[in-house]
């Protein structure tokens, strides 16, 4: 079975958004929900400074925090390691916010549920990528199998040395970043 | 980025919740160690904890969203035993009973009461056990989690649970002033219970701020909001003068001056420390930062 | 229960040594003048629990009361949180309110050609009203 996960070049990142557009369009969310959020470190002093743009969504976690908290249950993982929720049984206690560390859930008002990106799973079990893999115009994000050594995914993590947000703190991400 | 979603009903819930658990384990100490003389005490506490963890749990309920909308939900939350709130929920709907069962018993109130007048010792230990649950399992809950590294520490628990037992008195003094205010006499008695409570959650608390701020960066932001930050105001003046300094100096005077402390102090006091007790909640909820990821 | 209304004003006016309530009230029956028509023989075999009966009423009262004092503790500290944390957000004071970018804009499209000094000119830079 896929293990899939996404690969970010934060070196080509513009901070355009883009991606955070067609998240928010493909899930239908309001203009004030999204699923991913570009954060931004400046570091140095001018004229030697560095700007740098860092998308950060949900990281799918093998061994996610919040499904280890929640007390419906209402959060499992697909077969391809995909960490989900089931609507039906969040009843938005939030417990699951306070313990994500990357802080990428979001309320959903609407349904008052808690949800967060889901690598678009659907268009990816009809063979396509997620949205913002598709949408991003500087190709930062690469998709792909974790599992299969020879996917862009993992030649690109080989390549580039990437590394994963904060591996310290143990939650196994699958989201790995070149950021150099 | 949410970095907190959780708000004031919360806040109240922990507050209200560890001062009943506080006000069980007062009565049911009264009752064992000194019931001649503190009965007035173990009465109040007994009545006030029932009810004050009831309405703590209606703030909780209140605070889901689809849980809330379709109540019906609710009955998964007992579904993941590894899950801190699915414990919580198993002891709160234990003791909740046995508190109101409890004040029934001791005060004989109702025929279920006068029936179970009998059991009161069953129900104390049971209860005792519960009350302490309720008062270390939000401790837990927010200590297990890496998400906020200022709540993710063993002290989490035993400064929530020194909060509980001193509020917890407070209440129950509260309690028994409104019951009979000639008591305050004896009430003086328990200055020292008040003198000791607040003396390990002021050394409690001490360590936890000191230790969070060579913990990690993020838990040392959060101790820095408190001592020094936007939220310091707050932290000193209600938690730390108001809440135990000052109620702390009173207690001292009650204890020495046997009965002779104007009645509104005696009272004030146990506001004071009430007030303390929701700040410190609020403020541990409020100040909590997420881990830097970037 | 006027009788019960009138020991419970006579237990407030009539402060007492002992604190335990049981004692409070016997001694008050005795005390009580015309009001109470129990001999005392009968007083005894009343142990303090039916003086605890006989509040019971008021006893969960002061049970609802504590609680009540409690959540409007939390409510009270709640509200001056919310209330004062507006106070304790520093507002920059360096934000020009009358917004050049309209003027600019127009010697940028305008069609006499002049030549001009790069930055803001003078006369907006005087003009500029900061937000207290």
């Amino acid at each position: 079975m896929s293990r899939y996960g996404l690969a970010i070049d934060t070196t080509k990142c513009i901070g355009c958004h883009a991606c955070q557009v067609a998240c928010q369009n493909q899930n239908g969310l309001d203009v004030n929900q999204q699923f991913n959020w570009i954060l931004e470190r400046e570091r140095g002093k001018s004229p030697s400074f560095d700007h740098e743009f860092i998308p950060v969504q949900c990281n799918h976690c093998e061994s996610a925090p919040c499904q280890r908290v929640c007390p419906t249950a209402a959060i499992y993982t697909t077969p391809e390691g995909i960490v989900s929720v089931h609507p039906e049984r969040c009843v938005g206690c939030k417990y699951c916010i306070e313990a994500c560390p990357y802080k990428v859930r979001t309320v959903d008002h609407h349904r008052g549920i808690v949800t967060k990106c889901w690598l678009c799973i659907d268009l990816v079990r009809n063979g396509g990528e997620p949205a913002c893999v598709t949408t991003c115009p500087n190709q930062v994000r690469v998709f792909g199998d974790l599992d299969d050594p020879q996917s862009r995914l993992s030649e690109f993590i080989a390549e580039h040395r990437a590394q994963p947000l904060r591996a310290d703190l143990n939650t196994r991400p699958r989201i790995y970043y070149k950021r150099s | 980025m949410v970095e907190n979603a959780w708000g004031w009903l919360i806040v109240t819930y922990l507050f209200l919740a560890g001062a009943g658990a506080g006000a069980f384990v007062a009565a049911v100490a009264c009752d064992l160690l000194a019931p001649d003389w503190s009965k007035t005490l173990a009465q109040a506490g007994s009545l006030a904890a029932g009810p004050l963890v009831a309405v703590g749990t209606v703030c909780l309920v209140l605070d889901l969203e689809a849980g809330l909308w379709q109540p019906w939900r609710q009955i998964y939350l007992v579904s993941n035993l590894s899950s801190g709130i699915t414990w919580g929920v198993i002891v709160l709907s234990l003791f909740i009973p046995v508190a109101f069962l409890y004040a029934a018993a001791l005060n004989e109130i109702t025929a279920v009461g006068r029936y179970l007048k009998k059991y009161v010792w069953h129900l104390e230990v049971v209860g005792s056990l519960l009350a302490v649950s309720t008062a270390a399992y939000t401790g837990i809950l927010i200590a297990v989690v890496n998400g906020v590294p200022f709540w993710n520490t063993p002290l989490m628990p035993v400064l929530f649970m020194a909060s509980a037992m001193s509020t917890g008195l407070a209440v129950a003094m509260i309690g028994a002033a409104i019951i009979d205010i000639t008591t305050i006499r004896t009430l003086s008695n328990f200055a020292l219970g008040h003198i000791i409570f607040l003396a390990v959650e002021a050394l409690v608390l001490i360590l936890f701020v000191f230790m969070s701020l060579t913990r990690s960066v993020e838990a040392a932001i959060s101790a820095n909001m408190l001592i020094s930050g936007v939220l310091s105001p707050y932290f000193w003046v209600l938690v730390v003068i108001l809440g135990i300094l000052v109620p702390f100096a009173l207690s001292f005077v009650e204890y020495y001056e046997y009965g002779a402390m104007p009645k509104y102090l005696v009272v004030g006091a146990d506001l004071l420390v009430l007030v303390g007790g929701m700040s410190l909640r609020a403020l541990i909820i409020l100040s909590a930062s997420p881990p830097q990821v970037v | 229960m006027t009788e019960q209304e009138k020991k419970m004003s006579d237990e407030k006016e009539k402060p007492r040594e002992e604190a335990t309530p049981p004692t409070v009230d016997e001694a008050q029956r005795t005390d009580d003048a015309g009001g109470s028509e129990i001999p005392p023989a009968v007083e005894e075999p009343e142990a303090p629990t039916h003086g605890l009966s006989e509040k019971r009423g008021r006893l969960v009262a002061a049970g609802m009361v504590a609680t009540v004092v409690v959540a409007l503790v939390a409510l009270a500290v709640a509200g001056i949180v919310q209330l004062t944390s507006k106070w304790l957000v520093v507002c920059p004071t360096d934000l020009p309110v009358n917004d050049p970018a309209p003027i600019l804009w127009k010697t940028v499209v305008t069609d006499d050609v002049k030549a001009q000094s790069l930055g803001v000119p003078e006369k907006l830079m005087d003009e500029a009203r900061f937000k207290q």
